[in-house]
C-alpha cells in the first residue's frame, strides 16, 4: 500500500533525476514479483474467490450519456453515474479492505471536473492505495464488431491519457475490462497488449463456446491476438463467469430484491448460515469452470452502487461469516479483490495456459439468437461515426501544421482552448468535444446501433454539433496558414 | 524555374475550375493575412454530399474548394461537387447532341511574375479562344485587341526577351518580324503556337499517338498532311512550327518535362444525379448534377485548392455533359462501358452487372461477376422463448425463408464522358445504385441507395448487396479484417474451437465487416469488396459474398433496449446511401499487387480527402496573388507501405506521432518487407529535436514496458512468453553518437505499429 503511495506522489510532481531512476526500480520490481502491495494477500491451499465491486455505466443506451450522467429520467432507466461515484467514494473511506474499480473515463472525468479539492485530494489518496483502482479506462468500453482500430486507439489514449496526467504513471490501468460487448475482436486484444495491459476479462461469448470452456476449464487462456505481432501481441483473455453479473441471490444493490445478510441471531429472519452455504455452493460450482485455485466474482451490474453501502455493508458481513468457517475447515477464503489482483494471482499460480488464434465473433447467446445484425443495425450512424473518424483525423494533423504554435500542454485536454486563445480564434473547446464525441460514440450501445432512438438522435446531434464546430476552426487555421 | 510562377488553369464550360499553385510569389505571412479580409466567409464543410447537396456549390457564382489529404503521400482523387442547373444550363441541355465530347486541356504558364509572362498568358488565351474555350477572366473583345497589339509591336521586345532570359525560352532566338504566323486553321495556329513555346500536351499525346481518334487530332491531322506534313513525330512538328533545328532538343525537353509534370489532360464533366438520389427524403437541394474532376497529386497532409466559376457559355457546356442514355432492356446487345483500366459489361436483359474486365495492355481479363440486391423477411416473435426470438437491433433472425430479389426489373441509364462511366441502376422505388468507374482508377464503386423499406405488410426488411462470381464454384473460405487491420479466415458452418451445431444457417454465419470482405479460394482469382462502415458480412455460397446494407424491423429483440428497430426521418423509413468497392486480383500489375490494391484503396476509403467551401467575390487572379493554393505539412512522403496513423499536438512543443506498417506478412510483394523510415525533414516546418518511443497509448515509455509473461501450450510443449521486444536493433538511435545511421531512422515489419512523442522546434517561416 505504501509503496504504491510513494510512487503516485513522486510521478505527481516535479522530482529531481534520482529519484525518476527510482521510480523506474519500484515499477520494476512490481512487474518482476508480481506482489501488489494493496491486494489482499490469497491463502495457499484454499479456494480464493476474488470479489470485484463494479458497476457497469453505458455511455449512453436507454438513455443519453448525460441523462445517465445526471440520473433524469428515472423512469426509463433508474441510473445516475454521479450518485455512483459520490457513494462509492464515502464508502471506500469508511474501511481500508473494501475496492472499488472504475471503467469510463467518460464518466469519471465528468464527475471529477465537478468535485471540490478536498475530495480530489481523497480520491487521489483511495486511488494511491489501491482502494479505487482504474480498469479498462478508455473514454468508454467501445464495441468490438463495428469499430475501426484508429477510433479504438483514440478513444483509449484518450481516457488512459487524462488518467495518467490526473492520477500519475503508477495509476496506469493494466487490466482491460470488456464485460458487455457482444463478442471480441482479435484486433481489440493486439491492441490491448500492444498498450501495456497484462490481461483482458469479458462477459460475452457464444453459449456453446462458453459450455466447452466451462467443461473443460478453458475459460482463461493467452490470446496470441496477431499473425504478425508474436508475443508484443499475446494478452491473457479471462471469460467471466456470469457475464458480469454477482452469483445468483448475491445482488446487494438498493435495486436488486436478494435479501441482505442478516446477522442479528434474535431476529426471526437471520440469515446467516443459509447465506453462507448458498455462497459456498456457488463458489464450489463456479471453480468447476476454472483451472486455478482463485476465482473471480463481478459484484456488480448496470448502473448499481447508486447507494454503495448497501454492498459494501452486505460484503463486509459476508466476507467475515465465510472466511470464519475456515474455523471449522472450510477451504475457501474470500476477499475483496479487483481484476488486477485477481490477474496477479493467476500470475503466481505459475500455470501453463491454453491458446486462442482465432476471435469471439460471431457471439450466439443462445438457440437461434445470433447478435449479428448490430453489424449493420443504423447504418447511417455507422457512416457518419466512420466519415467523422477522417474528419478528425484530418482537423488533428491539420491543426498542427497550421496553427502557429505549439504551446499547449494536451490536445486532449484543455489544449484546444489554448491553441485557439493563441491563434485569436477563441471557440476551440469544441474540438476537445468533437473528440470526445467520437470517443463517447465508440460505446458498445452507440456506434453498435443498440440504443434506444432518442440516444441515437443525442449521439449524431453531438457529432455534428462537433463537427461543425471544428470545421470552423479547421476554416480558422487554413485561413491564418496564408488560404 | 519549376514549380514556382506558374499556374495550371483548365478553362471549361458550365463551370470552370483553376487550380492553384504554390503561392506565386514570396511574400511575407503577414501579407498573406492581410490580404484575406476579415468578413469573408469561414470555409465550411458540406456534410450532405453522399446525397449530393451543397449550398455553397449550388448557389455560388464562385467558390474555393479545399481539398485537403490526410494521407502521408500524395492522393489522387476525383472531386464531385452537386451544381445547379440555371435558365443557361437548361438550353443548353436542350442543345445537346447525344453525342457525348471530350475535350483536353492545355496548360498555360501565366501568372509568374516574370516581365512579358502576362501578355504571353493573354495570347494564350486568344488562341484558346480559338478552339472553343472561353477567355477567362478578360473579356474576349479586350483580349483580342491586346494581342493584336502584341504581335504587331511588342511580341519581340516583350516576349522574346522573356523567354530568352528563362528556360522556356531556349530553343527560340531569332526575331522574326512575323512570329505569329497564321496558318489557315486555328485550330492548327494554336497548335503551332504550343509546340514553340514547347510545353503543349495537345501535341504530343493527341497527335502524335496516344489519342489519334479525337476529332480535335483529326483535324489537325488533315490539316497537318495539307501543309506536307506526313509523319507526326515531335522533330517534324517542331520543323513544321518553325523552330529552328538547333534549338528543337531544347524544345523536345521542355516538352517532354512539361508533359510529365502534367500527366494525361485534365478534363471536367458534369453528371447527372440519379433521379432516386434527387427523390432522397428530407433533401433540400437544387442540385441536379456534379461536376467531376480530378484533384491530382494532392500532396501528402496538404491541401490543393480550385477556384470554380460558373460559366454561361453553351459550348462549354457540351463539352462538359456526360452522354446519358436511358436504355432499354430486351434487347441482345450487351451494354458495354470500358474506361483505360476497367471494362464493366451489363446484362441486356436483366440490367445487372455481368461482367468485369481488367484493362492491361495487349489483354482484358473479363470475369463473370453479377450483382443483386436481396431482402430477408426479419424473424417476429414475442421472444418468450428461443423459437420465438425476433430479429432485432442486436440479433439477425430471417424468417426461414430464402432471400428475395428486390425486384425483377431493374431501369438502367448509363453516363459516358471523360472521367468517369456509370451505370445508374433503380430496384422499384427504394432501391438503386450507382455503378461508377473512373478513369484511371482500378476499382469498381458501387454506390448503393436503399430506403425507405417498406414495413406496411407488417414485414421488418433486411436488404443485403450480394456479388456472385458464377466460375467460382467451390470452397467455403472467406476473409474479413479484424477492426479494419489484420485479416481473419472464416470457414462458413464452422468454428475452430468448437464443434458449431447452426442452427441459423445465415445469422450464424455472418462476421463484422468493417472495412473489407475478401474471397480467396485457394485459387488464382481473388475478390474483394471494400466498405464504408462497418456491415454484417458473409459468403454463404462458394462464389459470394454477401453484406447487409440496411435494416428495419418491427419488434424488439428484448435484449433491453426495449424498441423495435424501426428508423424514421421526414416521416418515412430513414434512407441510407453508402458505397462499396470492388477488386479483382486480375487488376493487379507489375507494381501493385492484390494486397497493395486493397490496403491502399482502403488507406484512402478510410481518410479521404476532406472539402472545405467558401464562397468569393475575389477575381481568380486576386485570388492567385493572395492566397496558399498548394500546401504539404510533409517534407515528403512515407513510403507506400506505412501508415501515418496519428500526429496530433501533444503538450509543450511536442507531438504524438504514430507509424504503421500497413501489410501483414505475405500479403504484397514487397510491400510487406521492413520499412524504414527517417523522422529527419518528415515534418515540413518543424525539426525534431527529441524522440521519446512510447506504447501505443502514449501513458508509458516503450522501454519501461513490462508485461506478464504467461506459460502456454502450444502443440502440445510448454512455451514461456518472451519478454517484451527488445528494440536495440531497431530502436531510434537518438542517443547514440556513434551510429553512423540516420539517428532519426526507424523501422516497422510487417503490421507493426510504433508510437513516438516528438520534442520539436519551428524551422520554418511559411507561417
Amino acid at each position: 500500500m505504501e509503496g504504491r503511495t510513494d510512487r503516485l506522489e513522486m510521478a505527481s510532481s516535479t522530482h529531481p533525476r534520482w529519484l525518476l531512476a527510482l521510480l523506474v526500480v519500484v515499477i520494476a520490481v512490481r512487474s518482476t514479483s508480481q506482489a501488489n502491495p494493496s491486494c489482499h494477500p490469497a491463502k495457499e491451499g484454499m479456494l480464493n474467490i476474488h470479489l470485484v465491486c463494479h458497476t457497469h455505466d453505458d455511455v449512453g443506451w436507454l438513455k443519453t450519456v448525460d441523462q445517465y450522467y445526471y440520473g433524469s429520467r428515472t423512469g426509463t432507466q433508474n441510473a445516475g453515474v454521479q450518485y455512483i461515484l459520490d457513494s462509492v467514494v464515502d464508502a471506500l473511506q469508511k474501511d481500508p479492505a473494501r475496492k472499488f474499480i472504475y471503467v469510463e473515463s467518460a464518466f469519471f472525468f465528468r464527475w471529477w471536473d465537478q468535485q471540490t479539492q478536498p475530495t480530489k485530494d481523497i480520491v487521489k489518496r483511495l486511488v494511491a492505495s489501491g482502494q479505487l483502482e482504474f480498469i479498462g479506462g478508455g473514454w468508454c468500453m467501445n464495441d468490438e464488431g463495428t469499430t475501426h482500430y484508429n477510433a479504438i486507439i483514440d478513444q483509449m489514449t484518450l481516457g488512459l491519457i487524462k488518467l495518467n496526467e490526473t492520477f500519475g504513471e503508477a495509476a496506469r490501468p493494466t487490466v482491460a475490462w470488456q464485460i458487455d460487448p457482444f463478442g471480441h475482436s482479435r484486433e481489440q486484444a493486439s491492441i490491448f497488449a500492444q498498450m501495456g495491459f497484462d490481461g483482458l476479462f469479458f462477459g460475452r461469448l457464444d453459449h456453446d463456446d462458453k459450455n466447452t470452456r466451462w467443461a473443460n476449464r478453458t475459460m482463461e487462456m493467452v490470446w496470441q491476438a496477431s499473425q504478425d505481432l508474436g508475443d508484443a501481441a499475446w494478452l491473457f483473455t479471462g471469460v467471466l463467469p456470469n457475464t458480469y453479473s454477482p452469483p445468483k441471490g448475491f445482488c446487494f444493490d438498493i435495486l436488486c430484491s436478494d435479501d441482505p445478510i442478516m446477522d442479528d441471531p434474535r431476529l426471526h429472519d437471520y440469515n446467516v448460515d443459509e447465506r453462507v452455504d448458498s455462497f459456498l455452493k456457488a463458489a464450489e460450482e463456479e471453480s468447476q469452470g476454472y483451472a486455478s485455485q482463485h476465482i473471480i466474482m463481478t459484484m456488480g451490474e448496470d448502473f448499481l452502487y447508486q447507494n454503495a453501502n448497501a454492498w459494501y455493508k452486505n460484503l463486509d458481513k459476508l466476507i467475515r461469516y465465510v472466511n470464519k468457517r475456515q474455523e471449522s475447515g472450510s477451504k475457501v477464503n474470500v476477499m475483496y479483490s479487483t481484476p488486477s489482483c485477481y490477474l496477479s494471482a493467476l500470475h503466481d499460480s505459475n500455470l501453463t495456459w491454453p491458446t486462442k488464434a482465432d476471435d469471439f465473433f460471431p457471439y450466439a447467446s443462445g438457440n437461434h439468437s445470433y447478435w449479428t445484425g448490430y453489424f449493420t443495425s443504423r447504418p447511417t450512424l455507422k457512416g457518419y461515426v466512420r466519415q467523422t473518424n477522417g474528419i478528425l483525423q484530418s482537423i488533428i494533423t491539420g491543426f498542427h501544421f497550421l496553427s502557429l504554435t505549439l504551446a499547449y500542454p494536451s490536445l486532449l485536454l484543455q489544449a484546444v482552448k489554448q491553441v485557439v486563445s493563441l491563434l485569436g480564434m477563441g471557440r476551440t473547446s469544441n474540438l476537445e468535444a468533437m473528440v470526445q464525441a467520437m470517443g463517447v460514440l465508440q460505446h458498445h450501445d452507440a456506434v453498435s446501433g443498440t440504443e434506444k432512438q432518442h440516444v441515437a438522435d443525442d449521439y449524431s446531434e453531438r457529432l455534428a454539433g462537433g463537427t461543425t464546430a471544428a470545421m470552423g476552426l479547421m476554416g480558422e487555421a487554413l485561413r491564418l496558414s496564408g488560404g | 524555374m519549376g514549380v514556382m510562377g506558374e499556374a495550371h488553369r483548365w478553362v471549361m464550360g458550365g463551370y470552370q475550375v483553376v487550380m492553384g499553385e504554390a503561392i506565386s510569389k514570396l511574400q511575407p505571412p503577414e501579407a498573406v493575412v492581410m490580404s484575406k479580409g476579415k468578413d469573408e466567409a469561414t470555409p465550411v464543410l458540406c456534410p450532405l454530399l453522399n446525397i449530393s447537396s451543397c449550398p455553397i456549390t449550388e448557389s455560388a457564382p464562385s467558390f474555393i474548394t479545399t481539398v485537403y489529404n490526410p494521407v502521408a503521400r500524395p492522393v489522387t482523387h476525383y472531386v464531385r461537387l452537386p451544381v445547379s442547373e440555371d435558365a443557361a444550363f437548361k438550353r443548353a441541355l436542350l442543345l445537346l447532341t447525344i453525342e457525348g465530347w471530350e475535350i483536353a486541356f492545355q496548360w498555360v504558364p501565366s501568372y509568374a511574375g516574370i516581365p512579358g509572362n502576362e501578355v504571353a498568358d493573354s495570347a494564350a488565351r486568344m488562341v484558346l479562344t480559338d478552339v472553343n474555350t472561353t477567355p477567362f477572366p478578360l473579356p474576349l473583345s479586350a483580349a483580342k485587341c491586346l494581342i493584336s497589339r502584341v504581335c504587331r509591336s511588342t511580341w519581340n521586345n516583350m516576349l522574346g526577351d522573356t523567354l530568352r532570359i528563362t528556360s522556356m525560352g531556349q530553343y527560340r532566338s531569332d526575331s522574326s518580324p512575323q512570329p505569329w504566323i497564321r496558318k489557315k486553321s486555328r485550330v492548327l495556329d494554336v497548335t503551332l503556337t504550343r509546340l514553340r513555346l514547347g510545353h503543349t500536351t495537345l501535341t504530343l499525346t493527341c497527335i502524335a499517338s496516344v489519342c489519334p481518334l479525337t476529332p480535335t487530332a483529326f483535324v489537325l491531322q488533315s490539316q497537318l498532311l495539307a501543309l506536307n506534313v506526313t509523319t507526326f513525330d515531335l522533330p517534324t512538328l517542331l520543323a513544321a512550327a518553325g523552330v529552328p533545328p538547333s534549338r528543337q532538343h531544347a524544345v523536345i525537353r521542355l516538352t517532354c518535362a512539361f508533359l510529365r509534370k502534367t500527366g494525361n489532360a485534365v478534363k471536367t464533366q458534369l453528371v447527372p444525379i440519379p433521379k432516386p438520389v434527387l427523390a432522397t427524403p428530407g433533401r433540400k437541394s437544387s442540385a441536379t448534377f456534379e461536376l467531376v474532376f480530378p484533384a491530382a497529386d494532392i500532396p501528402p497532409l496538404g491541401l490543393l485548392r480550385f477556384y470554380i466559376q460558373r460559366t454561361h457559355n453553351r459550348r462549354f457546356l457540351r463539352q462538359q455533359m456526360s452522354k446519358v442514355q436511358s436504355r432499354q432492356l430486351g434487347g441482345e446487345t450487351p451494354i458495354i462501358l470500358a474506361t483505360e483500366n476497367l471494362t464493366l459489361v451489363v446484362d441486356p436483359h436483366t440490367g445487372l452487372l455481368k461482367m468485369v474486365g481488367a484493362v492491361h495492355p495487349g489483354a482484358i481479363n473479363m470475369i463473370p461477376v453479377s450483382q443483386n440486391f436481396f431482402v430477408y423477411a426479419g424473424m417476429s416473435g414475442n421472444n418468450s422463448k428461443e423459437d420465438f426470438r425476433a430479429s432485432g437491433a442486436y440479433i439477425f433472425r430471417p424468417n426461414g425463408s430464402e432471400a428475395a430479389k428486390v425486384s425483377d426489373k431493374v431501369e438502367v441509364v448509363t453516363i459516358e464522358g471523360p472521367l468517369v462511366y456509370e451505370v445508374q441502376q433503380q430496384w422499384g422505388p427504394w432501391v438503386s445504385q450507382v455503378l461508377r468507374a473512373y478513369m484511371g482508377r482500378t476499382n469498381l464503386e458501387m454506390e448503393w441507395l436503399v430506403g425507405p423499406i417498406p414495413v406496411e405488410d407488417g414485414v421488418g426488411r433486411e436488404v443485403v448487396s450480394r456479388v456472385d462470381w458464377a466460375d467460382l464454384t467451390t470452397g467455403n473460405t472467406f476473409y474479413t479484417d479484424s477492426n479494419g487491420r489484420e485479416m481473419l479466415k472464416r470457414v462458413k458452418d464452422y468454428r475452430p474451437t468448437w464443434n458449431l451445431k447452426n442452427q441459423e444457417p445465415v445469422a450464424g454465419n455472418y462476421y463484422p465487416v468493417n472495412s473489407r470482405l475478401i474471397l480467396d479460394n485457394g485459387t488464382l482469382f481473388k475478390a474483394a469488396i471494400l466498405t464504408d462502415r462497418s456491415q454484417g458480412g458473409s459468403s454463404l455460397q462458394p462464389g459470394q459474398m454477401e453484406l447487409m446494407v440496411h435494416r428495419r424491423l418491427l419488434h424488439d429483440d428484448a435484449f433491453g433496449v426495449g424498441e423495435a428497430l424501426n428508423e424514421t426521418q421526414f416521416g418515412e423509413g430513414l434512407v441510407a446511401r453508402g458505397k462499396h468497392f470492388l477488386l479483382h486480383s486480375t487488376f493487379a500489375d507489375r507494381n501493385c499487387d492484390f494486397g497493395c490494391l486493397h490496403r491502399s484503396l482502403g488507406e484512402e476509403l478510410l481518410l479521404p480527402p476532406l472539402y472545405l467551401f467558401e464562397e468569393t467575390t475575389a477575381s481568380v487572379h486576386a485570388w492567385k496573388e493572395s492566397a496558399v493554393n498548394k500546401w504539404s505539412g510533409l517534407g515528403r512522403s512515407l513510403p507506400n507501405n506505412v501508415h501515418l496513423l496519428t500526429l496530433e499536438p501533444w503538450g509543450d512543443n511536442r507531438l504524438l506521432l504514430r507509424l504503421e506498417h500497413m501489410y501483414a506478412t505475405g500479403e504484397s510483394q514487397p510491400h510487406s518487407n521492413p520499412a524504414t523510415v527517417s523522422l529527419k525533414g518528415l515534418l515540413a516546418d518543424w525539426e525534431i529535436v527529441d524522440v521519446e518511443e512510447m506504447i501505443l497509448s502514449a501513458n508509458l515509455k516503450k522501454k519501461d514496458e513490462n508485461r506478464l509473461n504467461w506459460k502456454v501450450k502450444e502443440s502440445g510443449k510448454p512455451v514461456s512468453q518472451s519478454k517484451p521486444h527488445s528494440r536495440s536493433d531497431n530502436s531510434v538511435h537518438q542517443e547514440d553518437p556513434s551510429t553512423k545511421e540516420d539517428p532519426l531512422s526507424i523501422t516497422l515489419s510487417a503490421m507493426e505499429i510504433r508510437t513516438f512523442i516528438l520534442t520539436v522546434k519551428k524551422s520554418s517561416t511559411r507561417f
